[in-house]
């Protein structure tokens, strides 16, 4: 697990995630008025296949390196009171969560706007990989995008 | 009778640690290897030389971007010995 911890970033790729309230409570700050919190869980299906788990391959020390960029960008940018990536490698069924995303900020359609601009810079940028299981007999799996 | 010594001196090679992941770390067997290689070479150039006995690297050709030093690399950039050089197919996180 490779883990960045600030007063106002949290980064970790790898590792079990903590629990969500952990999370919010991080990014709480007094004078921010919205706790935005995203997860990312793994759906059943894709692309009118059954998939019953996804694989997540990291390059963990740039991917820790470009979440921080993503999230020092954040701040400044929105601007946030504090925000958190958290991302899982390894296996993950159905139904679990493989990222979660937290921004705090002092009003709401900011946080909305943060939370968004984070994970479209995370699928353009930050180097992990998923690779999908499919349920279907002889059906096996395939790295998304590839 | 003068003798004459012949003096060559090799290239200096240098050498790069790579670094492959998803489909590419499934298709080359490894996650890192040490690979040597004349200075100058550019990332674009080291893709194309790589690409040649590497036929899934080829198909990327157009996709792949390079990170060197954990930071990406424009195509141009010229290689130093001793870089970290990664292999960076479309990302999916998330």
């Amino acid at each position: 697990m490779h883990q960045i911890k600030t007063d106002n970033i949290w980064v970790q790729i790898g590792g079990e995630l903590p629990a969500l309230k952990d999370v919010s409570l991080f990014v709480r700050r007094d004078y921010c008025g919205a706790v935005n919190l995203f997860e990312g869980v793994t759906r059943n299906h894709d692309s009118g296949k059954q998939v019953t788990m996804l694989l997540y391959d990291s390059y963990d020390e740039m991917a820790l390196h470009q979440c921080e960029k993503i999230l020092d960008e954040a701040m400044q940018e929105f601007p946030a009171g504090a925000a958190a990536i958290l991302h899982k490698t390894g296996r993950v069924p159905v139904g679990e969560v493989s990222m979660i995303v937290a921004v705090s900020t002092p009003h709401r359609k900011e946080s909305t706007e943060a939370v968004l601009s984070i994970i479209k810079k995370i699928k353009k940028d930050v180097p992990i990989w998923k690779k999908e299981f499919f349920g279907g007999e002889s059906e096996g799996a395939k790295w998304k995008g590839s | 009778m003068s003798s004459v010594t012949e003096s060559r001196t090799e290239p200096r090679l240098i050498t790069l640690e790579l670094k492959w992941f998803s489909v590419l770390a499934e298709q080359r067997g490894t996650r890192k290897e040490s690979f040597q290689i004349e200075p100058g070479v550019t990332c674009s150039e080291l893709i194309d030389r790589l690409s040649a006995d590497f036929l899934m690297l080829k198909q990327y050709r157009d996709y792949v971007r390079l990170a060197v030093n954990r930071e990406y690399a424009n195509p141009g950039l010229k290689l130093q010995d001793g870089d970290e050089v990664a292999f960076i197919t479309p990302v999916s996180g998330g």
